[in-house]
């Protein structure tokens, strides 16, 4: 401990209490830390996370509702990540998705002191930038299954067969999804990389379609087509969308 | 490929034998005819290798009749009339071939060919029966091989269902797990860390205990469960509810040890830890009539991400192949918010 070091404040993040317990118990003993918030399960670290703007996130991977990754997916712009498991396999996964440290349960105390120094180090200037966060926080090769969106303290969790199609709207990615429309902050590119490329496909510069929805595809004028959805909705169709569209049915 | 024509030494073997089934038939000319010895082999060893491609028909023949799938009556008229044919062919030939050398001045009697002609088709069906006897031989001796060696690949996947089921008995995280509750515990509330220590020293002792192969009681079985829900539930506290029935006539039926495991497992891992507020699980076992019925029902998050890779049901319907074959039945119900899984097989008392 260092003078001069002001006190960390901490959100531990795990459903299961003894977890939490045994957390606060070795942040109390490591001094120089204060845990502001517990947090049973995803939905309330994310609210927690938005209000109170802690310097660490000491987080579980398998949880109710959103998982770590997912978590982190939708606040790791706004705060340190240390993941917080009895499971090595997401270790690979984890510092993909820059999370600053990672714990095995049960950890030792030294073991947690060093992820919070870590912590301090990345907080005075080795930053990853958010944009790099949110492009890489997904299971490097399989194809994202569900959406997770921030709307201020609320969190949407939409499955990606009830996306009906995304649009492209200056730094966000707008939603349809049964009439419904969720803002997100992400490039229309990004998400394409993660959608599963058999049911999703870009069928023009600021659309990407779910393929299940397409009813036709109708000629407009010379060169220029739309692609009209089962609940009527009309959508460009660029030269390029349209040869991908066809290579894809 | 005709399997003589395809090894070299097989087909050498083949040839001998026809050259010695050729000197038996000069022999047969010799005492039969009475003429010299060197003009009844110069008759006889040719016309045994001339015997040697035409008698390979009878593979073909012994392929498209397997004596197991094929009546008696019809293999051994096909057997029979195939010889006919044959031998009367082989011994047109052979007349042929006696009067050739008759005009070329060996020493066989010109007037021969009628009695000769009657003992070649003879001779010939006989060796072709011959042939086709060995031929089912063969293919008798390929099936019994072929069988031992299916016996010995169904020994070997058995073995390895079992060995892989010994290794998913206890999932390693479940330890992790365990231990890092007991950490957390042992300071703010020591009689619950102390609760966990010794059902998880129960669980491990009860379940390290059997052999890949042992066969315990429902009760038993539906007990061990149990136990390792107990663990569960110190780290879940009330998220984690359990509600086991076992039907007396039940009780006693055997069944194999840890069956149910990977399926508790599951029902935690993929069920109520997927939930807020957790959830009851439910097993059962029931006999109905010759059956031994075990049942595992949990809730889940019916827009959970974890929904598990099949592994764990996967082992349960080795195990169970492997010990009773198609007898037992793995049924697996899922819906949005539930998940179940019934396992049914042949109800067996203790063996005393």
């Amino acid at each position: 401990m260092t003078e001069g070091e002001r006190v960390m404040r901490a959100v531990i993040v795990d459903d299961e209490e003894p977890a939490r317990l045994a957390m606060r118990q070795d942040l109390e003993a490591i001094g120089q830390v204060e845990v502001v918030a517990e947090c049973a399960n995803g939905f309330e670290a994310v609210k927690v996370v938005g209000e109170m703007r802690p310097d660490v996130l000491l987080l579980d991977v398998q949880m109710p509702k959103l998982d770590g990754f997912e978590v982190l997916e939708l606040v790791g712009a706004d705060v340190p990540v240390v993941f917080v498991t009895a499971y090595d396999e997401f270790a690979l996964r984890a510092f993909e998705v820059h999370a600053v440290d990672y714990l095995l349960k049960p950890f030792a105390r030294e073991r947690l002191a060093a992820a919070l120094d870590r912590v301090r180090a990345r907080q005075a200037g080795l930053g990853v930038t958010p944009a790099v966060l949110r492009a890489s926080a997904r299971p490097a090769g399989s194809p994202l299954e569900r959406v997770v969106i921030r709307d201020g303290a609320q969190v949407h969790v939409v499955a990606v067969d009830r996306i009906d199609y995304v649009e492209a709207q200056d730094d966000y990615v707008a939603f349809r999804t049964g009439g419904r429309t969720l803002l997100k902050e992400q490039t229309l590119g990004d998400l394409e990389a993660q959608l599963d490329g058999r049911r999703f496909v870009r069928i023009h510069r600021s659309y990407v379609l779910n393929i299940e929805r397409l009813a036709r595809v109708e000629l407009y004028a010379k060169d220029s087509r739309v692609a009209v959805l089962a609940d009527g909705t009309k959508l460009p169709v660029s030269r390029a969308g349209y040869q991908r569209l066809q290579q894809l049915l | 490929m005709h399997p003589i024509l395809a090894d070299r030494l097989r087909l050498q073997l083949y040839l001998l034998a026809w050259g010695l089934v050729g000197a038996l038939l000069g022999l047969l000319v010799r005492v039969l005819i009475g003429t010299p010895w060197i003009d009844a082999l110069v008759f006889g060893l040719p016309l045994g290798l001339v015997a040697a491609p035409v008698s390979l028909s009878a593979w073909y023949l012994c392929r498209a009749m397997p004596l197991s799938r094929t009546g008696p009556v019809q293999v051994a008229v096909s057997a029979v009339g195939a010889a006919l044919v044959t031998a009367s062919l082989w011994a047109v030939a052979g007349r042929g071939w006696w009067q050739l050398l008759v005009q070329s001045g060996f020493d066989l009697p010109g007037g021969a060919e009628s009695p000769l002609f009657t003992l070649l088709v003879g001779f010939g069906a006989l060796a072709y029966l011959l042939a086709v006897t060995v031929q089912y031989v063969i293919q008798a001796f390929e099936e019994s091989a072929a069988a031992a060696r299916r016996a010995l690949e169904s020994q070997v996947a058995q073995r390895e269902a079992e060995l892989s089921a010994i290794r998913a008995q206890v999932d390693p995280h479940f330890l992790f797990n365990s231990l890092n509750s007991i950490s957390g515990l042992i300071v703010p509330d020591p009689p619950r860390a102390r609760l966990m220590c010794q059902r998880l020293a129960d669980f491990l002792r009860d379940s390290l205990s059997f052999g890949s192969a042992a066969m315990i009681p429902v009760a038993r079985e539906i007990a061990l469960a149990g136990q390792y829900l107990g663990v569960e539930e110190v780290r879940f506290g009330e998220r984690l509810r359990v509600d086991a029935t076992v039907s007396p006539e039940s009780a006693g039926l055997v069944v194999p040890a840890l069956i149910l495991q990977p399926l508790v497992e599951n029902a935690v891992r993929h069920g109520v830890a997927t939930l807020v507020d957790g959830g009851k699980i439910e097993i059962a076992a029931r006999r109905a009539g010759d059956l031994t019925v075990l049942v595992v029902e949990n809730p889940r998050d019916p827009d959970g991400s974890r929904r598990g890779t099949g592994f764990g049901l996967d082992i349960v319907r080795r195990r169970l192949a492997a010990a009773y074959g198609n007898r037992a039945a793995v049924i697996v119900e899922p819906s949005p918010a539930f998940f179940r899984v019934t396992i049914t097989l042949p109800a067996e008392e203790q063996r005393t």
